[in-house]
């Protein structure tokens, strides 16, 4: 019996020696630094959910970064040197996440990193920059800084520092054809779905609107019929919605379905910016209204963004990501400009200097002029744009394509087209 | 003999545990103690599945449930107000154990399998629970503040690591307790036939009961440190299928129902998967777990420690 | 809509998404009722249908529902062979139980990632001519992409019913479940008889992927949202009863929409699993005895 012990304590200490031993080389050989060659690469690293709930917009941010690297090479690169993207997917796991930026900073030891697409993925990375002490520009992320006022961090996000950014195009709009309307609120029940309702209910306050009807819905909601019986029951004059991709698909097949109808009807709608949702609705989508970030009309074509739309455009069906990429993905490759610039422009890869130049200068991205607000890190200025789908007869891609059916109705300086009132009803 | 055994068990463990202590002060690579947490959060989660799972075969599909449950307790007292550690932990095993107790309870008069499925369908349950309470962050999230480490820690996050190998430790110790112990016997009885067991006096609903309460403040001791290591908490990643199955997975990679083998197990596909996260950057990484998980429990499920007991020619335990 | 109107309404529609859960839990129903065994990975096949007639319709313009259909048949084969092989791996394995189940667990993740690695996890949804069409009697609205299957499985079930009381062949595939021996004795291979019902469980989850498609956008982790489901209904109609399990997913599906209309959908989409735990708790054979 005791012979038999001592050999499986025997074999313990020998498995625990070899996990110890293997850990230990990977650890290792993980971190030998890179060669030193003529021309070391500028490495910037990052996360990006590219599997998982946010994968789709993660893999179009991947695209777009890429295609921004491409670009800064083939002029020569970064400082005169070539850069070199170090990235991992993080499944969309905020753990995950963390882990990933302590082994780029720690271990890989890159010069640069960017953020991750989207607010939970950078709330998890925002801790380890700080840690480090470095400058985090992130994509698509809502507000993860008010909790720590981390003076370098920066997002490149189509609404402003304030909640009510979000939703106050809506409101000017309902505002120009109705004086006190009701209004019922459908939000997703999230982070974001929370936010951007709490911004919306203090703009309906500002505007005298009144608010009959609030509800909100978990995101494995499949079907919305039962969500919205009791928003039709109300009858209410504006119905807006806080959605993600697959609900906001969702919702407007199930309003169809009862034939919700109210006056107007739209809102903060994720996921109908992109072409493979708008197809599944085809002509059902005359006359909703929906947030977007830029779509191709003239007034909003800038430096580089048509060279940058074709390209991603050419190489999206290899990657599997939105077709037409109107949304997300130029938002993207402004971010990879921010730094670029940053770095350009103070010469410098320290992470102070090029954050404290960022908190003061202005950029000149294929979004347009980008400026950031330095208590929050948000942008300064909202860039969020309502748009109404309107005069959609096949309902395909061709439909989608460029900004024949999507009027800009708000802000008034990019606006392309008039409201149409009251919602016509469902095709 | 077996006093001397357990002296020389408890010996290594409390060596392991000053030596894990004392590296922060001196090992500073910050990453380590990260993807070290990450892994002993595993074994941990092994540790407790295996008593339940290994020792009475009640497999409990709802791990994520148990610690997220627990994650989600202590990080609310942290965002009342309370911040001392100890007492946001012990809260947290509170409530994961009083879930244990409902489980148990609602499934003591039915077949293994409902429990198994009644356990999976408690992560919906809790899911749709936390999302409807705006206290709890809803679907908005949970932040944390970052707590200051105690001394003479630099990062909260090292404390953790020292933590984890305490319980990890703890948890070995249990399970062998377990095994060898009077309890240990009448649980490998209930295994083979829960009738039988029963008619020969092992009182059945109570050691079931008490393993389910055993196994499940584990899962609730480890899971209370979760908010304290991401510092941001929201339904859907902390309570997942995901770290149920890597759970399942470890526990039959190292050998069920052996005390051996949940660090063994939880120990090579922790690390494997840390690796293969920050290396690879495969997305498959749930494939590699399920693959290994089918092909493991088709051809040699009885795990590392199984083989190694063959190969010594020790007799198997029939279990 | 006044209230009342909208309370009807909810009540009629949650009868139609009860159809939908019906044959989600019918296979899983099945499979532990008939043959002891807890098919988790159920909703990853059925998943696997769906998108297997999204890829049909996207390539042959084939409506969702008729692919289920069409591929049930290979579903049904696949449950055979599937079952032979756990059989022979499991079954018999009584010095380790449970590991079938942990095996089904390790299938369904497998599963998931296969479609994940084969289509993205971007949602996928058909646009079907009735994708948005109604019927509309007096003020109630049936949504066309839910009545269709509906009807359906209302028929299916009444099919199923029929075959598993009153033909030769349906009685003893009942019966190998209650005992095996008595049925080999009668000249019956118990092994052929379990894996037919495990292809016929598996052929359900064909239809149901085809349905649930039609009726709505899929992922790869859709699938588990209907584990919890699937188990209420099954708890509740009781495991293998045909018609228990029929009306207690159209039981669920009411007092989900009705919940969801008045308390919101957060608390609907938990009552389901709530109830389940309740029923364990009284009655575990479930609230309809066969």
């Amino acid at each position: 019996m005791e012979k038999a012990i001592a050999k499986i304590y025997a074999v313990v200490a020998a498995v625990v020696i070899i996990i110890a031993l293997v850990a230990g080389g990977m650890y290792y050989y993980l971190s030998i630094p890179g060669q030193v060659v003529e021309k070391t690469p500028i490495r910037i690293g990052f996360s990006q959910p590219l599997t998982g709930s946010l994968g789709a917009g993660g893999q179009a941010t991947l695209l777009s970064l890429k295609i921004w690297a491409e670009d800064v090479n083939a002029k020569g690169g970064l400082l005169g040197r070539p850069i070199e993207l170090v990235y991992y997917d993080d499944h969309s796991n905020p753990a995950d996440t963390a882990a990933i930026y302590e082994k780029l900073i720690g271990v890989d030891k890159v010069d640069l990193i960017l953020g991750p697409y989207a607010t939970i993925p950078t709330v998890a990375a925002l801790p380890i920059a700080m840690k480090y002490n470095r400058t985090l520009i992130s994509v698509f992320a809502t507000y993860a800084n008010e909790a720590y006022h981390y003076p370098y961090y920066f997002s490149v996000m189509f609404a402003g520092p304030k909640l009510t950014d979000w939703s106050i195009g809506f409101c000017e709009i309902v505002n120009s054809v109705l004086q006190r309307p009701t209004v019922a609120v459908v939000a997703i029940a999230n982070e974001v779905g929370d936010k951007i309702s709490r911004g919306f209910k203090e703009n309906c306050k500002n505007y005298g609107f009144n608010i009959i009807y609030e509800t909100s819905y978990p995101p494995t909601t499949a079907d919305f019929t039962s969500v919205l019986l009791p928003v039709k029951a109300a009858n209410p004059d504006v119905v807006f919605f806080v959605s993600y991709p697959t609900d906001s698909v969702g919702l407007i097949k199930a309003a169809k379905e009862i034939d919700l109808r109210p006056k107007i009807i739209g809102g903060s709608m994720t996921g109908l910016q992109y072409a493979f949702n708008q197809l599944t609705l085809g002509k059902t989508l005359n006359g909703v209204i929906i947030h977007h970030s830029w779509i191709p009309a003239p007034a909003l074509m800038f430096n580089g963004t048509a060279e940058f739309i074709s390209k991603y455009q050419a190489l999206a069906p290899t990657y599997g990501v939105d077709p037409l990429g109107y949304y997300l993905a130029p938002w993207s490759y402004s971010a990879g400009q921010v730094l670029q610039q940053a770095v350009e422009a103070t010469g410098s890869l320290d992470q102070k200097i090029i954050g404290e130049y960022i908190r003061t200068h202005k950029f000149q991205t294929i979004v347009g002029e980008l400026e950031f607000d330095p208590a929050s890190g948000e942008l300064k200025e909202s860039k969020l744009l309502y748009i109404q789908f309107q005069g959609l007869t096949r309902g395909d891609l061709l439909d989608f394509t460029g900004p024949t059916h999507l009027k800009v109705l708000y802000p008034p300086k990019y606006k392309s087209g008039d409201l149409i009132f009251p919602f016509p009803g469902w095709d | 003999m077996r006093h001397k055994k357990i002296l020389f068990l408890i010996f290594v463990v409390c060596l392991i545990e000053t030596v894990a202590a004392f590296l922060p002060t001196v090992f500073k690579e910050w990453y380590f103690y990260y993807a070290a947490y990450r892994v002993l959060y595993f074994v941990i989660l092994a540790y407790a599945w295996n008593m339940l799972g290994g020792y009475c075969g009640f497999m409990n599909f709802g791990v994520g449930a148990f610690a997220g449950v627990s994650a989600y307790a202590s990080a609310y007292l942290l965002k009342i107000g309370v911040s001392d550690f100890l007492t946001t932990l012990l809260f947290g095993v509170i409530v994961s154990t009083l879930l244990g107790f409902v489980l148990a309870f609602c499934t003591v008069r039915v077949t293994g399998s409902y429990f198994s499925i009644a356990s999976l369908a408690l992560t919906f349950i809790l899911q749709a629970i936390i999302l409807s309470q705006p206290e709890l962050g809803g679907g908005g999230g949970l932040y944390i503040p970052e707590p200051a480490p105690p001394a003479p820690y630099t990062d909260f996050r090292e404390f953790l690591f020292v933590l984890a190998v305490g319980t990890a430790l703890v948890a070995l110790l249990t399970s062998w307790k377990m095994e060898t112990a009077w309890i240990g016997k009448g649980l490998l009885s209930i295994k083979d036939d829960e009738i039988a067991a029963g008619t020969l006096g092992v009182d059945v609903v109570k050691l079931k009961l008490l393993v389910v309460l055993i196994s499940s403040a584990f899962m609730g001791f480890i899971g209370a440190t979760l908010p304290y290591y991401v510092l941001y908490l929201e339904p859907y990643s902390t309570m997942s299928i995901e770290v149920t199955v890597t759970t399942v997975a470890s526990v039959y990679l190292g050998g069920i129902g052996n005390f051996l083998g949940p660090l063994i197990g939880g120990g090579i596909l922790g690390t494997i998967m840390q690796t293969v996260t920050v290396t690879i950057s495969s997305e498959l990484n749930m494939l590699v777990v399920g693959i290994l998980l089918v092909v493991l429990i088709t051809s040699a499920p009885t795990g590392i420690m199984g083989i190694v007991k063959r190969m010594q020619g020790v007799r198997q335990s029939n279990d | 809509m006044i209230p009342a109107e909208m309370l009807l309404n909810a009540f009629v529609l949650g009868i139609l998404v009860g159809g939908l859960y019906a044959i989600i839990s019918l296979g899983i129903s099945m499979g532990i009722g008939l043959l002891n065994i807890s098919n988790l990975a159920h909703v990853g096949f059925m998943l696997l249908a769906s998108y297997g007639a999204y890829t049909l319709n996207a390539e042959m313009n084939l409506d969702p529902i008729v692919a289920g259909a069409m591929l049930s048949p290979f579903f049904f084969i696949l449950g055979y062979a599937l079952y032979v092989m756990y059989y022979k791996v499991f079954e018999r394995r009584i010095e380790l139980p449970g590991t079938g189940l942990v095996f089904l667990f390790g299938l369904l993740v497998i599963l998931e990632m296969v479609m994940y690695a084969l289509f993205g996890i971007t949602e996928r949804g058909i646009y079907t001519y009735y994708s948005m069409q109604t019927i509309t009697i007096g003020f109630l609205r049936l949504p066309l992409r839910i009545l269709y299957p509906f009807i359906l499985c209302f028929g299916l079930v009444i099919a199923i019913y029929f075959f598993l009381t009153r033909t030769r062949l349906g009685i003893a595939l009942r019966g190998v479940g209650l005992d095996e021996h008595v049925i080999a004795c009668v000249g019956c291979d118990p092994l052929r008889a379990k894996s037919i019902i495990f292809g016929l469980s598996l052929a359900t989850a064909s239809l149901a992927g085809g349905f649930l498609i039609a009726a709505q956008p899929i992922s790869p982790y859709s699938g588990r949202q209907f584990i919890g489901i699937a188990f209420a209904v099954g708890v509740i109609g009781g495991m293998g009863n045909i018609f228990g399990t029929f009306l207690a997913a159209l039981l669920l599906g009411v007092l989900g929409n009705l919940v969801t209309a008045l308390y919101g959908s957060i608390w609907g989409a938990a009552i389901s699993f709530m109830i389940a735990l309740l029923v364990l708790l009284i009655r575990p054979k479930g609230l309809l005895r066969r």
